[in-house]
């Protein structure tokens, strides 16, 4: 019979579509456009009406698809859903197909980027949008620490697997449902099922679903430090003391010691003490620098530090 | 033997601002070596033994997925994560070669 032929290749294709690679892949043998367009004579509601039907064939004059042609409610479910699928298989290649390839080094590739980016604030509320706005903007402005096109490579792969691995659950799902008889899973409720494999095909559900995952993974690998104090951001303030640090860290020894007498401060004595009975040079500096990290948050302070250290650093001002 | 320091960032910053913080917390305690969260901050532990960087400041760059991904001139320092407005993320720390 023509049509169980067609149910055969129909449902060889409902369980292999959908996992082709990226880039390179061969060109199909039913045209993508073939696939959708055979699926055209097969509209939903004269399918219905056909699968409700009492009688299996054809009566004279009568031609598929509005009788099953000697097929049984069961075969002409299969059927027609295996054709509903390969015609969403067909869509979501060329979909994918054309996201790998124009995905790079255009503007749609930099949308990409940024819907990626953004993908985020779908699950995670406002917080999550300022946070990913923010990485948006900075792949925008291309000051970005990542490259576009590397991070497109990377992410791209990553969304299209979450989609495909999305599509094939669902996809497995029908073809269990498969095996039930037609009054337990009716030719509606796979037509249903097949726009739900449909729907995964969606960037950002499948940017939802990565970005949920890479969440309970930072969950699960939280490490906490043990964090000394707080530090806003200095500004200038910042490059000046860096600057004082890096005159003091070229100091000898026995400066340095002199430098520890200079601030006199009980706290800075105290920890360099800590050190134990003859620390190095080096160990001294990194005390110095703390010290001068925790206690100089103002201008007016760091004016009077650079003061009392100018006899040893031989600068007026930074 | 190494000594390091640990400081705290406001979990509010975002990415441009936690990389400025970064680099203002390198000029003036050496570089840093690891990213954490911390108790509701990102935590930055930075080495007061080695030279204070003048530039090339470690920056963090988002991870994708499970992987970090750095420009040909970054080398990794670490992976760790680290808030960005407000919301913990896993990233890279890198440094430009």
């Amino acid at each position: 019979m023509r049509q169980a032929r067609t149910l055969v290749v129909m449902l060889g294709l409902l369980a292999t579509a959908g996992c082709t690679s990226l880039r390179g892949s061969a060109e199909p043998v039913i045209p993508v456009r073939d696939r959708v367009n055979y699926v055209a004579t097969y509209p939903e509601d004269t399918v219905y009406k056909t699968f409700f039907a009492l009688k299996d064939n054809c009566s004279s004059g009568e031609r598929p698809p509005v009788c099953r042609d000697g097929l049984t409610r069961v075969q002409y479910r299969n059927m027609i859903t295996a054709l509903y699928m390969s015609s969403a298989d067909a869509r979501y290649e060329e979909f994918r197909t054309r996201l790998s390839q124009e995905a790079k080094g255009t503007a749609f590739g930099g949308n990409i980027a940024i819907l990626l980016m953004n993908g985020i604030s779908v699950v995670s509320g406002n917080e999550a949008r300022r946070a990913l706005a923010a990485g948006s903007a900075v792949v925008a402005g291309g000051q970005a620490s990542v490259s576009k096109d590397l991070f497109i490579d990377k992410a791209l792969s990553a969304v299209l697997a979450s989609m495909d691995g999305a599509r094939a659950e669902a996809k497995t799902r029908i073809v269990e449902k498969l095996r039930l008889s037609a009054e337990q899973y009716s030719l509606p409720e796979a037509i249903a099922d097949v726009r739900r494999v449909e729907e995964q095909a969606r960037l950002d559900q499948a940017i939802q679903k990565l970005t949920s995952t890479a969440v309970a993974d930072a969950e699960e690998k939280q490490k906490k430090l043990d964090v000394a104090y707080m530090v806003e951001l200095q500004g200038p303030l910042a490059t000046r003391k860096g600057a004082l640090l890096r005159d003091i860290g070229a100091l000898d020894a026995a400066k340095i010691d002199e430098v520890i007498k200079a601030l006199d401060d009980p706290q800075l004595d105290a920890s360099i003490t800590a050190l134990g009975a003859s620390p190095d040079k080096d160990a001294k500096v990194g005390r110095i620098r703390v010290w001068v990290h925790q206690n100089i948050l103002a201008e007016a302070k760091f004016d009077e530090t650079v003061a009392k250290l100018a006899p040893l650093t031989g600068k007026e001002s930074y | 033997m190494a000594d390091t320091h640990i400081v705290g960032a406001k979990k509010t910053y975002s990415l441009p601002e936690l990389n400025q913080w970064i680099s203002e917390q390198e000029m003036q305690l050496g570089p840093i070596v690891n990213i954490a969260d911390g108790d509701d901050c990102t935590a930055g532990e930075f080495n007061i033994l080695g030279a204070l960087p003048t530039s090339k400041f470690a920056r963090v760059a988002l991870k994708v997925g499970a992987a970090c991904v750095l420009d040909d001139d970054l080398e990794l320092i670490t992976e760790g994560q680290a808030y960005l407005s407000g919301v913990l993320m896993d990233v890279c720390l890198a440094r430009p070669k």
